[in-house]
């Protein structure tokens, strides 16, 4: 016969059988064997798994201490080196649920093993880790139990045995916001004219690409005096002092740096270069004050247009940047910003 | 206009002395063939084969051609480009299949790409289930990037001609006929096709004709002109952006519609339309494309599809809003380049809601590709995550879009996106 | 690149020539070039006070 999944099941006081709220700051129990919903995995499982053991945690034990309980568990649960790890389900329960999602995500992590969870779409815990984890969606509370069991288990099964995971409809679990490439029954070629006609023909279909939906981003206050004003230049084209010292990358950025500009009147050809692939650099590198117009701004300052700029210009690189590293590099800048006491910045984006 | 592609299926390629077709077995004077492509820009040539299934990793693979001949005008092959100029599209032209030309450059591209013949990244790829013949030419001392370029180029070009001729007066294995004429298309919603190709810099466009498309305006061609070598991939600057000459002489896009011309389409034609950097060359290129396809075409839906990466969307937007301002139904054929760990709703960069009906070719992931045993080029390509260099012979970690063939927005993939 | 800017919610957007030079004019001789950019960048600044 062949040897036995071996399963480490984590679940909470209440589930454990000790107790609600009045339970709810008990230590670290471990039993090895299944305990309540572990019979219902157990069930599921038949005879290609043992669960070796289940560690119950009180939740207010492990929500007060999140990183050094998820620790302490994923400790006890290497000792039983198991091949794969659930917990839960959390269903609504908001402490549960973000207990269930870090100890996945750190067994995860650290062991190398796939883990599962399941919980409700709005509990807290669904929505900080269902980037790292596959959760099965489930309802508030426990009267599912049987089949959310059993779709633990498949997913389980197949992320063990490094099946396919179809989609969140076809497994049954909490939509995790990534996308990746899979096989089409259809070239791209058929599926678009297949769109078109039903378009056409007022035909229902589905679109494969939504369309974002950006809210506008609210206007800061006007400066009320650009006479007085200290004026940052800032660009995403790329462009770093010849040599990039600090090595920045020609996509995706999720930082930038400040190069000083003092003394100088212009930036001068051959001192930059540009690290972004997405643009014919050319021009840029014959004269850089195309990007960054530091000649033309100093000229503004003598005329008293402007009252200062900032000595100092600020660069990124944005080329297939994601929204999220986009967002950090902007907050960096803003707190750069807010640091040197700067009125407003200029921006060039290519 | 009537085309018929001779096809001749190849299943192996032998070096010999002579370059003569052997059933499906290719053999080739190597010495004959370096000749053919020799150039003053090239220090030395090598020409290697990578095989279908073989530890082998092409690197910084430039075009993949595929061998073909205008039987009637052969002087005329990629006309404009490399042949004289005449119009393609009409008469018998042969095509090699089951073996491609593959250039290797041998300098470095800041966005190198490569192509596995085995492992998982060769399931990303047409190009792996080909035998590519790889011209692989080192630069003379002393010569620009771009002159170089232009030799591979020729290259290749030369060398597909040259190849195919081995099949003249031999009986093909298929024959397909691409004639847009038909009867009793009355019912039929007439569709055109709007190729956005992509041009940004000298090295880093498309040739129509041999004319970089730099600064054209939109153009309605016969699909059968691209189908015959009208239409030649020079992007070396955003490789891998945009799909090799290979595939505009096998377009997927054109080859489905005409596949379903009388079924349930009238395919009306093609307007080869551009991506401009500057704004109002993008509202005129957009206008222009759209009056073609509007009044022009008198098409009642049509489909576009872009090459390159973040503004070609702008210029697909611009059109597909005109389009529909005009009556005329649209859908976009688009990879996702937002897409790696990111907010699966905010996979494009425009928002305009009349963009409804969008079909994804994939989207921008990594994987990890496993070393090989065999390398064809010796240029290291970058390696987007650090600022260490590819080996061949090692493993690392990269786009799947990097692998040439790996990503195609023309519809020939049967990859999608899944949002998961 | 404005239209993706507009699509974004950016709210203050000088509109410059070209993806490859925001602040250039590169078909202008070199000091009618610089002149140019000053007034993109007086331009651009007043936004900055609306």
């Amino acid at each position: 016969m062949a040897k036995k999944i071996r399963i480490v099941h984590y679940i909470n006081q209440f589930f454990g059988q000790y107790g609600g709220e009045d339970a709810a700051s008990m230590g670290i129990v471990v039993k090895e064997e299944m305990v309540g919903p572990g019979k219902g995995l157990a069930a599921a499982l038949g005879d290609r798994a043992e669960i070796v053991a289940t560690v119950i945690c009180g939740d207010n034990h492990i929500a007060e201490r999140l990183e050094e309980v998820t620790k302490e568990v994923v400790d006890i649960i290497e000792k039983y080196k198991p091949d794969l790890v659930f917990a839960g389900p959390a269903y609504g329960a908001g402490r549960y649920g973000v207990a269930c999602g870090s100890v996945c995500a750190a067994v995860q992590k650290r062991l190398g093993i796939p883990a599962v969870t399941a919980q409700n779409e709005e509990n807290p815990g669904a929505d900080i880790f269902k980037k790292e984890l596959y959760i099965i969606k489930t309802g508030t509370n426990a009267r599912t139990m049987a089949d959310d069991t059993k779709r633990i288990v498949a997913l389980g099964l197949k992320l063990l045995a490094g099946e396919f995971i179809g989609s969140p409809e076809d497994e049954g679990y909490i939509t995790r916001g990534l996308a990746r490439n899979v096989k089409s029954p259809k070239s791209s070629a058929e599926r678009i004219v297949d769109m078109l006609l039903d378009k056409y023909h007022g035909r229902p279909f589905k679109t494969e690409v939504p369309i974002p939906s950006h809210e506008a981003v609210p206007a800061t206050p006007a400066i009320k005096d650009l006479a007085n004003a200290t004026v940052v230049l800032v660009t995403d084209g790329g462009l770093y002092p010849a040599g990039n010292p600090d090595r920045m990358p020609s996509q995706n950025a999720d930082t930038f740096r400040s190069y000083s500009i003092e003394g100088k009147d212009e930036l001068k050809k051959g001192d930059y270069i540009v690290c972004h692939n997405g643009y014919d650099p050319s021009f840029v590198l014959a004269d850089p004050n195309r990007l960054v117009p530091v000649d033309a701004m100093r000229e503004l300052v003598k005329d008293k247009v402007v009252g200062k700029m900032h000595e100092y210009y600020l660069a990124t690189t944005g080329l297939i940047t994601t929204i999220a590293n986009s967002k950090k590099t902007a907050q960096a800048m803003a707190e750069y910003i807010k640091d040197h006491n700067i009125d407003a910045a200029i921006l060039t984006s290519t | 206009m009537r085309l018929q592609k001779l096809y001749y299926d190849i299943e192996n390629v032998v070096f010999d002395a002579k370059t003569y077709l052997d059933g499906h077995s290719l053999h080739i004077n190597r010495d004959e063939l370096i000749e053919t492509v020799a150039d003053k820009r090239f220090a030395d040539i090598t020409i290697g084969l990578a095989i279908p299934g073989e530890s082998c990793r092409i690197m910084n693979p430039g075009d993949i051609v595929q061998p073909t001949l205008r039987l009637e005008d052969e002087k005329a092959t990629f006309p404009g480009a490399q042949g004289e100029m005449r119009r393609a599209g009409n008469g018998k032209t042969i095509a090699l299949r089951g073996v491609a030309v593959a250039e290797v450059c041998e300098r470095f591209l800041s966005l190198g790409c490569f192509l596995d013949m085995s492992g998982p990244g060769a399931e990303h790829t047409p190009f792996s289930e080909t035998i590519n013949i790889c011209i692989d030419p080192t630069p003379a001392a002393g010569v620009e990037l771009n002159d170089y370029l232009e030799a591979l180029k020729a290259a290749s070009l030369k060398a597909a001609a040259y190849l195919a001729k081995a099949a003249k007066d031999h009986t093909p294995d298929a024959v397909e006929e691409f004639a847009l004429e038909r009867e009793g298309l009355e019912g039929l919603p007439r569709v055109a096709y709007i190729f956005q190709i992509f041009n940004h810099a000298p090295y880093t466009d498309t040739l129509l004709y041999g004319d970089s498309g730099l600064s054209m305006l939109p153009v309605v061609v016969h699909p059968n002109e691209i189908l015959d070598g009208a239409l030649v991939n020079r992007d070396y600057g955003q490789i891998s952006n945009a799909d090799p000459t290979f595939v505009y002489q096998n377009h997927p896009m054109i080859l489905e519609l005409y596949r379903r011309h009388g079924k349930d389409v009238n395919f009306v034609g093609v307007v080869v339309s551009n991506t401009p950097h500057v704004v109002t060359d993008k509202n005129r290129n957009a206008m222009l494309a759209t009056g073609l396809v509007k009044y022009t075409l008198k098409a009642d839906a049509v489909i576009i599809t872009k090459e390159g990466g973040g503004h070609p969307q702008v210029d697909i937007a611009l059109i597909c809003d005109d389009c529909e301002g005009l009556g005329v139904k649209t859908a976009i054929l688009i990879s996702e380049f937002l897409s790696p760990s990111n907010a699966t709703d905010e996979t494009v960069l425009f928002t305009t809601k009349n963009a409804d009906a969008m079909v994804a070719a994939g989207c921008l992931e990594f994987m990890i590709f496993p070393p090989m045993e065999k390398a064809i080029g010796g240029i290291k390509i970058a390696n987007p995550g650090s600022t260490a260099f590819c080996d061949p012979h090692e493993a690392f970690r990269h786009r799947i879009k990097s692998i040439r063939g790996g990503m195609s927005q023309l519809g020939g993939l049967l990859y999608t996106s899944m949002k998961y | 690149m404005t239209p993706v800017a507009n699509s974004v919610g950016t709210p203050r957007i000088s509109p410059s020539a070209s993806i490859k030079y925001p602040f250039g004019a590169p078909s202008l001789p070199v000091d009618e070039e610089k002149e140019e950019r000053v007034m993109m960048l007086r331009d651009a600044l007043g936004y900055l006070t609306k």
